[in-house]
C-alpha cells in the first residue's frame, strides 16, 4: 500500500527520514551552538535540493519551507562565513525560490554559540554580535541626601476666602476656663526665662535677640497688618440698610478686636514656632554643611508653624471680641435688639475667617524679623 | 503595626525631616476645625500621624526631645475643639492618648509641662463634651496630674481652679446615673481622694461632693473592686471627719487601651 504513493526512492527515503525523528532543525540548533554549520548547511542543502523535482516535498511544503526560514534566518546573522552564505544563495536558487519572499525564522536568537575558534563566523568585529555587558551596581556610591523643606502654607487671603461660611443662629459656647482663671493662670506660671531669650542655653541671653515681651510692641505688630486689598462680605440680607454702612462698621470692630487680641496670640505662636524650629532643624540638619540651606529651611518652617499656630488660635478669642464690638457698633444705628443679634452673627460668620487670616500674616512675617539663634 | 518595633520611636525621632513631615499632616488639618467639616478621612489620616507621635511620646529615650520641642502644643486646637461627630471625637481621643502617654512616665517632667502649658483646662473639657472613653482617659490624665505634689497644689491654689475640677468631676458622676462606667468612677473616687490631702481641697469638697457618691448610688459598682471601694470609704470617712489621712495608696489604675 505504502509503496503505491510513492514514485521512487527519493520519496521514500525523506518520508522515513521524517517519520524517524530526522529533525533538520534541532540539528541546526546544536551545529550552531557548537561552530558546526560547516557541515550542516552542505548536509542540508543535499538533501533538500532534490525537492524541487519531488511532488510531495517542493516548496511550499511547510516542512521543507520551515527549514528554509531557518537558511535565511542564519544568512542573515553578522559575520557569517562567506561560504556558508554561498550555499545558502545556491540552494535557494535550485529551488527556484526567492530569497527575499521567505520570512527569516527567530530560533537562533535565545543560543549562545561558543565563540573561540568557530569556523562558522569570520573574527572581526566579534565584539558588535554579543549583547551588552550589564554594568555592576557600584556598592561604594552613596545615594544623595534629599532634604525636603516644608512648603509654605496656601496663601493665606485665598484660604480665608474660599473657606466655606456656615450662618449659625446660636453663638458658639463659651470654653472653659473663665477669663479671670486664664489670667491668674498666666500670672502664675510664665517663667522670666522662657520669655525672654530662645538661644541655646551655652549662649548668653543678653548676647542674642531676644523674643521677650517688649518686642511684641502693639504698635508694630499693627503696622504689619496688610490693608491695602482688605474686602469685607457684605451678606445680601443686609443690603437693605445700605452694604456701605456696614463696610465701614466691620472695618472698625475688625480693628479693634485684632488689636485687642493680637499681642498674646503672636507672642504665644511664635515662642512655641520658633522653640519647635530650633529643636527640630538641629536635629535634621547637624551634617549640613551650608549654612544658607540651614537657614532656609528654619525660616519656611517657623512661618509656617506660627502662621498656622496663630490663624487657629485666634479664631475664638477673635469671634468674642469681634461680636462685642459689632454690637456695640450695630446698636449705633438700630433700635431692635433681636436684629443687632442677627446682623452681628451674620457679620462675624462672614468675616471671622478674614480677620484669622490676617493675623497668620502677621505671625508669618513677625517670625521673620528675628533670625533664629541656631548656633 | 507599632507593636512590632519597640525602638520605632528613636527612629522616627532621628531620621531626617519625619517629626516635621508629622507637623506638617497635623497644622493641615487646622482650617477645618471651625468651622467643623473634618471628614472621617482626614481625621482617620492625622489620627495616625498622632500614633506614630504617641509612640516617641511614650519611649524613654525621646520623651524629653518631645517635651522640649514642644510638639504637644500643636494639639491644643484639637483638645478645646467642641464638636461631638466622630471624626472629632476620634481626634479627641487620639490626641488625649499623645497626653496619656506622656504622663505615665515618672518623674515630674512632664507634670511640670502640663501644668505650664495649661493642658489641664483642656482635659477639663474632654471631661465635659468627649465619649465615656475620652472622658476616661482625660480623667487619667488628671489624676496623674494630682497625684504629682505639684500638681496637687496647682489645683487646690485658686478657687476657680478648684472649682472647674471639681465641676468636671461632678458633673460626669451625675451624668453616670444611668449607665456607670466602672473604670471612669475609679478614676475620680481616686482624684477625689487625692484632693483630700491638700486642707483646702478637703475642705472645699465637703460641700461639694456629690451626693450619689454619698448616698450608695455606685455600690453595686464598687463591690466588684475592692480597691475602688477602699478608696471610696477612705474618701467618705476624710471628709465625713475633716481629718486628713497619711499618704495616699499607691497607685493600681492603669491607661486604658487607645
Amino acid at each position: 500500500m505504502i509503496y503505491a504513493e510513492f514514485n521512487c526512492h527519493y520519496d521514500l527515503f525523506m518520508y522515513y527520514s521524517s517519520c524517524h525523528g530526522l529533525f533538520i532543525s534541532i540539528l541546526f540548533f546544536q551545529a550552531y551552538e557548537r561552530g558546526l554549520m560547516i557541515a550542516i548547511i552542505p548536509f542540508t542543502s543535499k538533501i533538500l535540493e532534490p525537492c524541487q523535482s519531488s511532488i510531495a516535498y517542493r516548496p511550499p511544503n511547510p516542512w521543507t519551507m520551515g527549514i528554509l526560514s531557518l537558511l535565511v534566518e542564519i544568512y542573515n546573522l553578522p559575520n557569517l562565513k562567506m561560504n556558508l552564505k554561498f550555499d545558502i544563495e545556491v540552494l535557494f536558487k535550485n529551488l527556484s525560490v526567492d530569497m527575499k519572499d521567505v520570512k527569516p525564522s527567530s530560533l537562533l536568537k535565545d543560543r549562545i554559540r561558543q565563540i573561540e575558534g568557530n569556523p562558522d563566523f569570520s573574527n572581526k568585529d566579534v565584539s558588535a554580535s554579543q549583547a551588552p555587558v550589564v554594568a555592576e551596581v557600584s556598592s561604594g556610591v552613596m545615594p544623595t541626601i534629599n532634604h525636603v523643606e516644608p512648603q509654605p502654607e496656601i496663601n493665606s487671603t485665598s484660604r480665608a476666602t474660599s473657606l466655606p461660611n456656615m450662618l449659625s443662629q446660636y453663638a458658639a459656647p463659651l470654653r472653659l476656663p473663665t477669663n479671670n482663671m486664664v489670667e491668674d493662670d498666666k500670672s502664675a506660671l510664665i517663667m522670666p526665662e522662657q520669655v525672654s531669650s530662645l538661644g541655646l542655653s551655652q549662649v548668653s541671653p543678653s548676647q542674642t535677640p531676644s523674643l521677650s515681651s517688649s518686642s511684641f510692641s502693639l504698635s508694630q505688630l499693627i503696622a504689619a497688618i496688610p490693608r491695602a486689598d482688605i474686602y469685607f462680605r457684605i451678606n445680601e440680607k443686609l443690603s437693605s440698610f445700605g452694604s456701605l454702612q456696614y463696610s465701614k462698621i466691620m472695618d472698625m470692630a475688625l480693628d479693634k478686636a485684632i488689636k485687642e487680641i493680637i499681642g498674646p496670640v503672636i507672642q504665644r505662636s511664635v515662642t512655641i514656632a520658633s522653640r519647635t524650629t530650633k529643636e527640630l532643624i538641629l536635629k535634621d540638619y547637624a551634617m549640613e554643611a551650608d549654612d544658607s540651606a540651614v537657614s532656609r529651611s528654619a525660616h519656611l518652617m517657623v512661618g509656617t508653624l506660627a502662621g498656622s499656630l496663630a490663624h487657629v488660635t485666634s479664631k475664638e478669642p477673635l469671634r468674642v471680641a469681634l461680636s462685642s464690638h459689632l454690637r456695640s457698633l450695630i446698636q449705633g444705628i438700630t433700635n431692635n435688639t433681636e436684629s443687632t443679634e442677627q446682623i452681628m452673627l451674620i457679620l462675624v460668620n462672614d468675616n471671622l475667617d478674614l480677620g484669622c487670616a490676617l493675623i497668620e500674616t502677621v505671625a508669618t512675617r513677625k517670625v521673620g524679623l528675628y533670625s533664629l539663634p541656631l548656633y | 503595626k507599632r507593636e512590632m518595633f519597640p525602638d520605632l520611636a528613636p527612629l522616627l525621632w532621628h531620621s531626617f525631616g519625619t517629626i516635621i513631615v508629622l507637623l506638617q499632616e497635623i497644622i493641615v488639618v487646622y482650617p477645618v476645625l471651625s468651622p467643623p467639616t473634618l471628614s472621617l478621612l482626614a481625621s482617620s489620616r492625622v489620627c495616625n500621624a498622632l500614633a506614630l507621635l504617641q509612640c516617641v511620646a511614650s519611649h524613654p529615650e525621646t520623651r524629653s526631645h518631645f517635651l522640649k520641642a514642644h510638639i504637644p502644643l500643636y494639639l491644643c486646637s484639637f483638645l478645646e475643639n467642641t464638636s461631638k461627630t466622630r471624626p472629632f471625637e476620634y481626634l479627641r481621643l487620639t490626641s488625649l492618648g499623645v497626653i496619656g502617654a506622656l504622663v505615665k512616665a515618672e518623674g515630674t517632667e512632664v507634670i511640670n509641662f502640663l501644668l505650664q502649658y495649661e493642658f489641664v483646662p483642656l482635659c477639663l473639657h474632654a471631661m465635659a463634651v468627649g465619649s465615656e472613653l475620652s472622658k476616661t482617659v482625660a480623667t487619667f490624665i488628671i489624676e496623674k496630674i494630682v497625684l504629682d505634689d505639684a500638681g496637687l497644689g496647682y489645683i487646690c491654689a485658686t478657687a476657680d481652679r478648684f472649682f472647674a475640677v471639681g465641676t468636671a468631676l461632678a458633673g460626669m458622676v451625675t451624668s453616670m446615673d444611668d449607665k456607670p462606667s466602672p473604670r471612669l468612677l475609679k478614676h475620680i473616687i481616686h482624684c477625689y481622694l487625692r484632693i483630700t490631702d491638700n486642707p483646702r481641697g478637703l475642705e472645699a469638697l465637703q460641700t461639694c461632693l456629690p451626693t450619689t457618691l454619698i448616698d450608695g448610688t455606685f455600690n453595686n459598682l464598687t463591690k466588684d473592686d475592692p480597691t475602688m471601694q477602699q478608696w471610696l470609704q477612705e474618701l467618705l470617712v476624710k471628709v465625713r471627719s475633716g481629718k486628713m489621712g497619711g499618704l495616699p495608696p499607691p497607685v493600681q489604675g492603669h491607661m486604658p487601651r487607645v
